[in-house]
Parts: structure tokens; sequence; C-alpha cells
């Protein structure tokens, strides 16, 4: 599962903000609600009272029909109510209210032109909620002390549910508003502060298995200090490790050279020997295999040494044709066992920032790979070139070459070319590798132009 | 000749002291460098064939405290070690040559023989390859008996090649070794002197390895 502390944050945040909005809103509501319906209920009460004593005061002295008529004859008239519900004339709730009024005998004497003409409530006294024409109305009815005459006022629940829904939508909507805008800063906030992990991410991200200097980095956060610590301490153990590793390569390769020069030596000895005249061809083989053996052993002390987490090698300037020289002599006695003409272009001014005993090491292999592989009588050039960037090294062979599958494979280590040849450990160009990884410096491979075999550039920038 | 070898192997030392006997030398061997230091104080050697890797005390300390008693024999290096670090330390202690683990017993013969040389002054040893013999004594070169007249110069190259037989000998290690024969040399000196060597001495003797050095084979 993939955890960012980024969306993490956000999504805490993001749901603790939803939930305390949502709360709040929710209760500002139910408060709303509450005082909504008080206050409400207080004003029909007031009016049912004020109904009751103007009934009680004057209906005795009054023509009933004839108040009825004129009710009727001031209704409001619904052509007069504009679009908003309100004008001069009036308000479209006056239909949201009504009210009736009744003798002794439960007969109405009196009602609002939008009242039913039977009771709409059978409560004696007090609220009701009754349903009328499809929606819930709020009665309250009062008798007045001597039975004389009953009020009932109602009022459609419309008007409390729209007024609520009305406080409801100011709340909501510059809430909804602002979300997208919190969400906004929440992120930049986030990342802000979280920027000091950023930092630390660059600086480790920078390091590699060679570069194991301790992590140093001001102003790192209280939290993150120990991570670092605990980073520190872990490279510290794997320098060691790696360090170990190498002394353990280097001093197990080392201490095969005393018994293989043992061997050698009583080979030699017995070689020198006439009596043992009959055994040369068996004392010649297991030189062979001693060479063989000498030959792994010193690459191997070779990869270790310019092995991942090696140290950088001491640059200098150095001349690339000197080089190749000093390596291409050592290697003539090789190549004029095999007859192969060997031979180092004369070419001035072909320098290279590198360290001498590396590329030498480097050369070396490149110029032995060839002499193993190219055949009898073969020829092997080195030789080099120069653009406004790099300088190139090259070495090139009329040799079998390979073919164009095993381009890949041959720097791994220990891979042998097909028909591999019986002196070859495989290790060399592993080590050609790394040293170029060293140095920073491309090998390209590639068949020469005008005949078989191998051409090897070493490309060096400048 | 009376030589001590310092190797601590067992089975190394028993060969190279048979080889060595065999190659007529009078040969002490001793295991560790405490013995060898105790060995050199006591006896007159007049070569030392010295391990570096020793128990009780080091190669490079045995070497070290031999030369700082103003001791001159001429030492050959025997390491396992193959970085050229360990090499230039054991030259820098005062030893004379170095061999590489493991080693020809042929290569140690000759280097020893060469050491010895050196030690005494050349003036005895006559360098003899096929029908050639040089002699460093009297500066002359011979022939199939017959004296051939050759210049200060050709003579430097020649002994130069003639001293490292099967190793290709560059340009400019040529050159460095004629400068010790007194002028400054040209810039295709080299050439020259080896054309007059091969006028003189026959065109198989000396190779021309291209863009690389020149070169005798071994015999």
């Amino acid at each position: 599962m993939k955890v960012s502390l980024n969306s993490r944050l956000l999504k805490i945040l993001m749901t603790m903000l939803l939930v305390s909005g949502g709360v709040t809103i929710w209760s500002s509501y139910l408060d709303a609600e509450e005082e909504i319906q008080e206050l409400f209920d207080a004003e029909l009460a007031r009016s049912a009272r004020l109904l009751l004593s103007l009934s009680q005061a004057g209906f005795d002295k009054v023509n009933l029909s004839e108040l009825q008529g004129y009710l009727q004859e001031n209704k409001l008239q619904d052509a007069l109510i504009s679009e908003g519900g309100e004008s001069s004339a009036g308000h479209l709730y006056e239909k949201k209210i009504l009210f009736q009024i009744f003798n002794a005998d439960q007969k109405i004497i009196l009602r609002s032109d939008n009242a039913p003409l039977v009771a709409i409530s059978d409560k004696l006294n007090g609220y009701e909620d009754v349903e009328l024409n499809d929606s819930v109305w709020r009665t309250f009815s009062v008798w007045n002390r001597l039975m004389e005459y009953k009020v009932i006022v109602a009022e459609s629940s419309e008007v409390r549910s729209e007024l609520l829904d009305n406080i409801m939508l100011r709340l909501v909507v510059p809430y909804l508003v602002l979300l997208p805008v919190l969400l906004i800063l929440l992120r930049w906030a986030i990342s802000h502060g979280l920027k000091p992990i950023k930092l630390v991410t660059d600086e480790v991200s920078k390091l590699d298995e060679r570069h194991l200097t301790d992590l140093n980095i001001e102003f790192v956060p209280e939290e993150i200090k120990p991570l670092i610590t605990a980073l520190d301490r872990l490279f510290e153990r794997l320098r060691l490790s790696f360090d170990k590793e190498r002394r353990f390569s280097a001093d197990a390769a080392h201490e095969l050279r005393t018994p293989l020069a043992a061997l050698k030596t009583h080979v030699q000895l017995m070689r020198a020997d006439e009596d043992a005249k009959k055994f040369t061809n068996s004392l010649d083989k297991i030189m062979q295999a001693l060479d063989r053996a000498t030959h792994v052993v010193d690459q191997l002390m070779n990869l270790v040494k310019y092995d991942e987490g090696s140290k950088v090698p001491t640059l200098g300037l150095l001349d690339l044709r000197e080089l190749s020289v000093q390596i291409s002599a050592d290697l003539v006695p090789f190549a004029l066992e095999k007859n192969i003409d060997l031979s180092v272009a004369e070419t001035s001014g072909m320098q290279v920032y590198g360290d001498a005993s590396a590329l030498g090491m480097l050369i070396r292999n490149l110029i032995d790979n060839a002499i193993r592989y190219t055949q009898f009588g073969g020829e092997i050039e080195v030789y080099f070139s120069q653009s406004d960037s790099s300088v190139s090294l090259h070495v090139s062979d009329n040799g079998p070459g390979i073919k164009d599958d095993e381009y890949a494979k041959v720097f791994e280590r220990f891979h042998r070319g097909e028909g591999h040849v019986l002196s070859g450990c495989g290790i060399g160009l592993a080590i050609v590798d790394e040293i170029a990884r060293l140095h920073m410096a491309q090998i390209r491979m590639s068949k020469p132009e005008q005949h078989s075999g191998l051409h090897v550039e070493v490309v060096f920038n400048v | 000749m009376r030589l001590l070898l310092v190797e601590d192997d067992d089975l190394l030392g028993e060969g190279v002291e048979l080889g060595l006997r065999k190659a007529g030398y009078a040969v002490d061997w001793v295991r560790d460098g405490e013995a060898a230091s105790a060995a050199l104080s006591y006896e007159d050697y007049d070569l030392l064939v010295l391990d570096l890797g020793l128990p009780k005390k080091s190669g490079l300390e045995v070497l070290k405290d031999l030369r700082d008693a103003g001791d001159k024999i001429p030492v050959m290096i025997l390491t396992a070690m193959s970085s050229i670090d360990h090499r230039v330390a054991g030259l820098d202690a005062g030893a004379d040559d170095y061999l590489t683990k493991p080693f020809d017993l042929p290569e140690l013969y000759a280097r020893l023989r060469a050491l010895a040389r050196r030690h005494t002054g050349r003036t005895e040893a006559i360098i003899e390859y096929a029908d050639i013999q040089l002699n460093p004594a009297a500066y002359e070169v011979h022939k199939a008996g017959e004296k051939v007249d050759v210049s200060r110069r050709e003579y430097a190259v020649l002994l130069n090649l003639l001293e490292n037989t099967g190793r290709v000998m560059s340009r400019e290690m040529l050159e460095q070794t004629m400068y010790g024969w007194g002028e400054e040399v040209g810039s295709n000196a080299v050439e020259v002197y080896v054309h007059h060597l091969r006028k003189k001495l026959g065109n198989d003797l000396i190779r021309t390895i291209r863009g690389i050095g020149y070169m005798i084979e071994k015999e």
C-alpha cells in the first residue's frame, strides 16, 4: 500500500473539518428550529387570545354574517400578489394563516376566508398539529373562561420550514464555497510544513553506495532527527560490511598466492629433473592450469580493488598513449607467443584525467582479452581519437569478434565468449566496466568496419 | 655464494631452498623476521631473498633495520601483494628487486645473478646471445668471434636490450639509458642506432614492435 504523509494529513484534516462543520450546522439548525417554533407558537397564542377577547367584547352586538361578508370582501386578491409574494396589498403567506371562531354550541360563527367549515382541531385547549389539504398545520385552540366562545388559530408549517430552510441555506452555502479554498490552503500548509522531509530526501538521494559519507543536513526538525541518526548508523554498518567483504576477498586471493607459488616452484623443480622427463607433458599441463589459476586470483584481486564501494581513484592528467605503450610493452611477449602483431598508433596529446594504475589495468585487460581471443597470426591495433569534448582509446582486433546477441552479456562476471579460450576467466571486461564507471567513461563495442573481429572504444569526457 | 632465504611457508620455502641449492647457492633458510635479523647479524651473506609477510617481524622491518645498520647486501623481495603500493614500499625500504608470487624459478635465478653481478661490478660478466658476445668491461662487441665496431650509444642500446631479453623496451626507456652516456639525444636517435646495430649484427636480432618499442627475443 502506498503511504503518503501528505495525503494522509490532508485526509485527516479534511475529515475533521467536514465533521466539525456538519456538527456546527446541524446544531445551529436545531437551535433555530426550536427558537422559531417558540416564537411562532407564542404569536399563534397571542392572535387567538386577541380574537377571543374581541369576540367576548362585542359579538352579541354584531351582525356576524355581515362581518363574515366583510371578511370575504376584504380578502386578498390573488392577482395583486406579485412574484415575490409580497406587495402593498398583502402577503402570499396570508393564505397560510387561518382562524375559526365557535360559539358555545361548537358552531362556527366566524372564520377566515381560507378556513374550512368544520373545526380544524378537536382539541379543547392548546396546540396540535393537524393535517389539512396535504400539509401540516399548527393549531392553537382556546375557550374563554365562561365557555361562550372558542377560537382556533392555525398556521401552515410550511411557513416555519421555509424560514428554517432559508436559515440553513445561509449557513451551508458559505461553508460549501469555502471548502475548496480551505482544501487548497491546507495542501499548501501541509507541503510547507513537510518541507524539511523533502530536504532530507534530497540529501539522502544524492548518496550512493560508493559515497557513504555521513549525512550532513542543517536545520533538521526534531521529529526527523532520530531517522537521520538511524540512517547514519545504517550507513556506518554498510560501510563496515563493504570494507569487510572487500578485505575478505583480497585476503583470500592473497592467501592463495603463496600455495600457488609453492606448487609452481615444485613443478619447475620436477621439470628441470632428468628423471621426470617422461612426465614433461603432464607437467606442462599443470603449469598451464597454475597460470590460469594465478590469472583468476589476480583478476579477482583487481575486481575487488575497483569494485563497487571502492575508493574514487586519485585523478591526475595522464597521457593515454604513454600508458598504452607501457602496458603493451608488458604484453608483447604474450602476443608474440601467438605471433600476433600488436601495435600502438603514434598520436600525441591524448590526455585524460584518471588514475594511472586503474587506467593501466583497463588497458591491460582490453589488450589481454584481444590477445586471448585472437587467432594465431592475428592483428591487434591500439589507437586514439579526439573530439571537442572527448578523447577515445580504441582496441581493435581481427579475431572472431562477438555475436550480436552477446554484446550486452560480455560485461557480466564470469561470462565467457562462445568458443572461449582456455586461458580466459571471464572477469576482464567486468573489471574494465568498473574502472570505466569510476572514470565516468563510456564503453562502446562494435565489429570493425574493414574485417571481422572486435572493436572496443573507451570514451573519456574531457 | 651464501644466500639467506626468509620464507614462512614450508611448502614454498622447501621448493625455493632446493631450487637455489641446485643452482649452486649455499642456502640458509629461516621462517620468521626475528630469526632473519639474527642470522643477518651473525653471518655474512652475499644475497638475501626476503618474503614480506612474515611472523614476529615483517619483511619490511627486517629490511629497514638492515639498511639502517649500513648493510649493503643485495635484497630480492618475494611478495604475495601485487599492488604497486607494496612494490614501491619494498623498493623504498631498500630492496634491489622484487618478484610477485607465484614466480618462475628460472626468473628468480636470472634476477639473483643480475643482482650479484651489479653488486660486485659487471667486470667479469660477459653477456652472450647467439653468436654475439658483449663485454661490458671493455665496451666491446664480438660477432662470431670477430670484433664489431659500435659507437658508445649503439653499445648502450644493445646492452639494454640484451639485459632485458624477452621484454619490449620503449623508445623513452632506451633514450633514458643513453642520457647516462653523455650528450643529449635527438628525437629519432634510437631508430638510427637500431638501424646501425641491425646493419652490423644482422637484421633479425632486434625486433621492432610498432608504436611500442624494440626487443631482443629470449634465447
